[in-house]
Parts: C-alpha cells; structure tokens; sequence
C-alpha cells in the first residue's frame, strides 16, 4: 500500500531531516512511526501526505507516486496533523461537507456517513456551530470524521490520540481496524508507546533522521515491553 | 510599567514581522519596499490634497483652518482603517489566552494591545498632518523650529483620538457580533454600517470645506461640537502651548478612561466574544453534494464574507463602484450640466480611470494565501493540482467584481453619455483589470507569504503582500489611464481602452501561465 524508497528531505538551509528512509506498509497493516521529539516522524508523514515536497527517493501509495501523480495519490488517501487547524469561519458540517466535495462524495454516501460517524463521535448535535466554538477535542474529532468518511486506503496520522477521551480514543482504534479489515492500511506516528504496541502490526523507529528499526511488533518488542527497546535503542544511539 | 514595555515591544515586533521588516536581508529589504511604496503614494495624496486646499484657503486668509481640516481628515481615515483591526487585534488575536495567563494586569495587556494600533494611526496622522504643516508654512502661514515641534507633538497627541475611537468602534462590533449570533450577513452589515458612518462623516467635513469656500459659512463662525478638539489641535500648533497641552491631556485621559472602563472586565470581554451561540437544528438530508472546484469556490466565498476586516479592506472599491453609478444614472442631468461648464476633459478616459482606480481597492487575492495560514494543509492536502486551486482563488475575486463592474460601468456609461460601445469597452477593460489584479496578487502573495500572523487584521492591513498588491495594482491603473489618454491622441477612446483590454488579457494569461507552474510549485513549498 505505501513504500517509502530511499527517501530523503533536506532543508532550504541545508538541515537534512530525513535521510535515506526505506519503509514500506502492506494493505491491513498499521504501522506505528515513533520515536523522539525533532526525529523527522512528522515531516515523513508530510510528505507522504503529498503536503511538502522532498529532495530525493520515491513515494507510492497504492501505486501512484506522491510527486509524478500527486491528484491519483491524495484521492486514495487522508492525513490528520498533529494539531488539526480548521476553518474557523465555517460550521462543523460545512467544514465536512466541504472535505466531502472536494473528494468527490456522493451525496447519499455523505449523508450516511456524516450520520454515522457523528453520532459515533458524539458531534452531530454540534456540527451546525461555528468551529470558532470547538474545543481542542472537538476539533480533533471533526478532523477525523472528516477523514473517516472518505474511506481511505491509506490513512496518515499525526499523533491521532493526543486530545481524544478515552472513549473516542477506544472509538479510533476500532475504525484502524475496520480500514485495514477493508484492505487499507494505517500510518501513524505516536508517542504513547502502550497503544503503539497494541495495536500496531508493525513498529518503525527513526531516530536523527534515520529509520533504526523496523519489522512485526512481536518482533521489534522481543521478551521487553517497546518503552525498553525504544530507549535502549535511542540512548545507544545518542551515545554513538 | 516594565512590564507594559515587555508586551509593547512583543506588540509592536508583531506588526514589523507582519510588515517584512527585520531578519534576512532579502526579506527586510523587499519590506522596506513595500513600506516606501505605500508611504510615497500616501504622501503624494495627501501632499497634493493639502496644498490644493492652501491654496484656496490661502486667498480667503483662513490659511489656519488647514490645520483643522486635515487632521479631522487624519482622524476619520484612521478610524475608518483601524475600527476593524481594533476588533480583530485588541478584543480577539491568537495570543489573547497566553497573554491574560501572564502574571500582568489586565489593563496592561490592553493598553500594549492598543499602542499597535496606536502606532498605526501615527502614521495615518503624520502623512495627513505633517503635509498640512508643509503647505501652511508654503502659503505664508509661518513655521520655524517652535512650530515644527508644536506639530510633531500635536500630531502624537492627535493620534490617540482615532485610537480611542477605534477602541469604542471595534468593542462594540465585536460585542454585537457575539450578541447577534455569527451570520455572515450581519458581520456583511455591521462593516457596511460602520464605512457608512464614516464615509458621512467624511462627507459632512467635505460639505463644510464646501460652504467655506463658497463663503456660505463666516471664516469666524463658531465650529460644530464634533470639531471642537480639532481646534484645540489648530490653535494649540499655530502658537498656544497651554491649548495644545489641553488638546494632549484631553485625548490622553479619554483614551486611558476608556481603556480602564474596558479593562475592568477585559477578560469577561473576550470570554463574551468568544462565546458563540449553538447553530440551529441539523438537516443532514440537507447535505448536497458539489464539485472540487466549486467547494473550494465556496470556501472562497465563506472565508470573504465570514472575516470583516478582510471584507472591509477589500470591498470599499466594490461598494463605490455600484454607488457611482447608481448616482451617476440619478444626477445624470447635473452631471452633464457640470460636464458642460467644465468643456474639454477627456471623459471617457478618465471614467474608465476611475473605475479602474475602483477595482484597484479590491485586492482580494494579495492576502488570500496568507490568510490560509496554519489551514493551509487542507488545501495542500485536497486532490487538486495547486494550480488549480490557485485558478479558483483568483476566480473568486472576479466574479466577486464583476456585478459591481456592471452595474457601476452601466450607470457611469449611461450617465456621463458615453455610448454603449463605450460601455461595453468599459466593462471589458474593467474585467480584464480585475482579472489581471486577481493573478498579480496571488503572484506577490506567493512570493511574500505570512503564515503565521497573530490575527487576520495583520494579514489584511499590514503585510507586505497586501500593501504591494494593492498599491502595485493603483500604479497600474493610473499607468493604463495615462496610457489611454495618450492614444486618444491617434484613435478613438473605444480603440484606446480595447487595445489595453487585449494588452491586459496578455499579461493575465501570461501571468496564469507562471501560476499554473512556478506559482504551484511555490504553492506546495510554502
């Protein structure tokens, strides 16, 4: 579903944040990106999402190149930041509606869906208030029911369970599942380690820029739990 | 009082850093630029404005009363520009709730929010007043070193009235806004309302410059209650200093009484204004599906008419536009007869200036990138080539000119006699000019983005790209109506304004051509 070849991005002034990343997410797979603050997580998950560029190496979703076909790319696939910035200016169900269109929708499907995720997320009594009006969290949940509802194949996502109850953080987990039992897949960065090791089928650690580790969470953790492998594996790295 | 400096200094790099002044030297430079451009156009404004009305009062010997009127002029066009950008800076701005968890007072918090605008309003009172000193001192009226300093203190005292009145303005819309719920039409009104007020008061002041001249009103008869303080400003800088330490007090205690009345329940405030009210009731059968382009047309639309100051700053042009030629159309009889006595301009010519000058206001697209700021990742995100977002971004803003240009382009044709092929010219020019301006500013945008400004009214009325789009796009108006009336000389003016149409058509499909690539890619490096 995605492979990541070689990929590096370096900076107009020179700073090289990602350097040579090989990486590659099967269909039904999640794979957890993790590692320390300034690591270079989120600016793979940005251009992955097609959202910056980057100097060198090849990335596919699905097939389609997020340079040579950037439209192809960005149809099949939805991307969550960290800090999910809306259209204050609009209502809820506007910023959704407007998602919806630019995804090419059908109205009945939006409905339903926009029905559903609503009410699973709790929001649909709010949808028709400004976003100005939203809290941190709230936001956070129309930015995924914005990315729920157009069933992407590959779902990118900047720590997604920062500023989640615990209810709509039990809620997201179970839709992971859902799009990798459809044949998507998911990519997602995180710092909370323990929902990391749970759910994800596959565990990625870049550190400095460089991916250090990669493989099956059975395989990564071994008889440890990940918090030991992650910071056995970042202060050798760091002492080196 | 170190602590209001603190938060003054952090105020006012805020608005330098939206100016492009300071860090790299490219970056300084091209905002230096844009600063000098916008600051030579005023001065030539209001030089000319001031020396021509000298002149005039000059030979009635009420050479005086120009410090009168030019520094009410200062201050309605200050509280014209800066109402707004007192809603959207002092009662709202995205560091409101870091800096009310400051260890600060919260009167402290407001009045450093008020010295930006402030600041802004100096520079309006400095290019009104200091010209108005110039040509006082050009007609005999005397100067010297007691006078000079007299006006650049009563020019700094001046300066706090728009600055309070701005205060009052921008709570009180802010309030009603909260109030009345966040419909677009009322924020529509509430800006519309408020440029109304103004624009009467302007009138009004224009009305008594009118009968002054006309000698309807004795140079000696008493001032309205409104132009009190302005007198005060005149005599205190033709000679008394202890009127002009009143002047200074008076508007030094209005603005810190006003800003203590405020200050009482500032956080209260801003709680209040924050608060939105619910939206109705949720129809989700309601939800219509429609195409990418047209949602990002939408979006367009929503963002425009859902933000004033952005509304307020842009829109002024397309609201004269349509009243021009409304009245056009009902004084059509006094306009010929005006026409008549003033024999040998080159109508044509210059109606087709003035609405070009028109359209040159509605800048819309100089800060629409900018405005994206931290949302910009949806659109970056969206599967749409950049350059067709781009396309839409500049199609938004001519559609939006396009009923005011015809409606304003068939009054003004119809009312001056121009000709339906003239009309028809007018209109095709003015729709090229607004296409043309609407690819110029995304151009300067993409090339002097701000991102992360603390409020809109800094993206709208202080970035580079917004002043350099707008002024820019002034210069090319005055450029093709200085060009027309050079050609009248060999062809007809119908021919002369066709030929710049196409030559305006050129340049907008060559600059479509630079958007569609090096503006994409510019636009996915941001």
């Amino acid at each position: 579903m995605l492979n990541i070849s070689h990929y590096t991005k370096t900076y107009p002034g020179g700073k090289t944040a990602v350097e040579d990343l090989t990486l590659h997410v099967s269909p039904g797979e999640i794979c957890g990106f993790i590692g320390r603050n300034g690591a270079g997580k989120t600016t793979t998950l940005r251009a992955v999402a097609g959202v910056m560029g980057f100097t060198e190496g090849t990335i596919t979703i699905a097939g389609r190149d997020v340079q040579k076909d950037p439209v192809g790319a960005k149809s099949v696939t939805a991307f969550l930041p960290d800090n999910p910035d809306l259209y204050e200016f609009m209502s809820g169900i506007e910023y959704v509606n407007f998602i919806a269109d630019l995804y090419a929708i059908p109205s009945k499907a939006r409905q339903e869906r926009i029905g559903r995720y609503g009410e699973a997320f709790g929001l649909t009594s709010d949808l028709g208030s400004p976003l100005a009006g939203y809290s941190h969290g709230m936001k956070q949940k129309l930015a995924l029911i914005s990315a729920l509802i157009r069933e992407p194949q590959l779902l990118i996502l900047d720590e997604p369970f920062v500023g989640l109850d615990p209810a709509a953080s039990h809620l997201l987990k179970g839709y992971l599942g859902d799009i990798c039992a459809r044949g998507g897949a998911v990519f997602f960065s995180t710092h909370v380690l323990e929902v990391a090791e749970k759910l994800c089928h596959t565990i990625a650690i870049i550190q400095d820029g460089r991916l250090i580790r990669h493989g099956p969470t059975a395989e990564v953790v071994g008889d440890g739990s990940l918090e030991d492998v992650f910071l056995g594996l970042t202060e050798r790295g760091e002492g080196q | 009082m170190k602590k209001f400096l603190v938060l003054t200094r952090v105020q006012l790099r805020a608005l330098l850093s939206t100016l492009r002044i300071g860090g790299s030297r490219k970056r300084a430079a091209s905002g230096w630029g844009a600063l000098a451009l916008a600051a030579g156009l005023c001065l030539y404004l209001s030089g000319f404005y001031s020396f021509a009305l000298g002149g005039q009062l000059a030979a009635l010997g009420a050479l005086d009363l120009l410090l009168l009127m030019m520094p009410a002029a200062a201050v309605a066009a200050g509280v014209l520009f800066t109402a707004l950008a007192a809603q959207a800076v002092v009662f709202s701005g995205r560091d409101s709730d870091l800096l009310l968890a400051l260890p600060v007072p919260a009167l402290t918090v407001l009045l450093s929010k008020t010295a930006a605008l402030y600041v802004e309003n100096l520079v309006f009172c400095l290019f009104f007043v200091l010209p108005a000193g110039a040509a006082r001192w050009w007609f005999g009226g005397g100067g010297g070193a007691a006078f000079a300093l007299r006006m650049v203190l009563g020019t700094v005292f001046l300066a706090l009235v728009p600055t309070v009145l701005a205060l009052g303005i921008g709570f009180l819309l802010g309030w009603l806004g909260a109030r009345l719920g966040s419909r677009r039409w009322i924020n529509l009104a509430l800006c519309v309302l408020t440029a109304g007020v103004v624009l009467l008061l302007v009138l009004r002041l224009n009305g008594a410059v009118s009968a002054l001249m006309a000698g309807e009103l004795g140079m000696d008869s008493d001032v309205p209650f409104w132009a009190l303080p302005f007198r005060f400003f005149q005599e205190g800088v033709c000679g008394s200093w202890g009127k002009l330490a009143l002047f200074g007090l008076g508007a030094l205690a209005l603005l810190l009484g006003a800003a203590a009345v405020l200050a009482g329940r500032y956080r209260q405030v801003l709680t209040g204004l924050k608060a939105r009210r619910r939206g109705g009731s949720l129809r989700l059968d309601r939800v219509q599906a429609a195409g990418p382009r047209r949602a990002v047309l939408r979006k367009e639309a929503a963002r425009y008419f859902g933000t004033p100051i952005y509304l307020m700053n842009t829109g002024l042009g397309l609201i004269l536009l349509p009243a021009a030629g409304i009245a056009a159309v009902v004084m059509k009889g006094r306009l010929q007869g005006l026409l008549a006595q003033m024999g040998g301009i080159p109508v044509p010519v210059l109606a087709a200036g003035t609405v070009l000058l028109c359209l040159s206001t509605a800048a819309v697209t100089g800060s629409s990138i900018s405005l994206e700021g931290k949302t910009l990742w949806i659109l970056r995100g969206a599967p749409l080539p950049a350059g067709e977002i781009l396309e839409v971004k500049a199609a938004f803003q001519v559609l939006i000119t396009a009923p005011c240009l015809l409606v304003g382009g068939a009054g003004i044709a119809w009312g001056l006699d121009l000709g339906w092929a003239m009309g028809a010219v007018l209109v095709l020019a003015g729709l090229a000019f607004s296409g043309f301006c609407a690819l110029f500013g995304l151009l300067v945008n993409l090339c002097f983005p701000r991102l992360d400004a603390i409020s809109d009214a800094a993206v709208v009325k202080q970035s580079a790209a917004a002043m350099i789009s707008t002024f820019a796009a002034m210069a090319a108006a005055a450029a093709c109506t200085l060009a027309a009336w050079g050609l009248t000389a060999l062809v007809s003016p119908e021919a002369a304004w066709g030929f710049l149409s196409l030559v305006l058509l050129a340049l907008c499909a060559a600059l479509d051509r630079w958007l569609a690539t090096q503006g994409a890619k510019r636009f996915l490096e941001l």
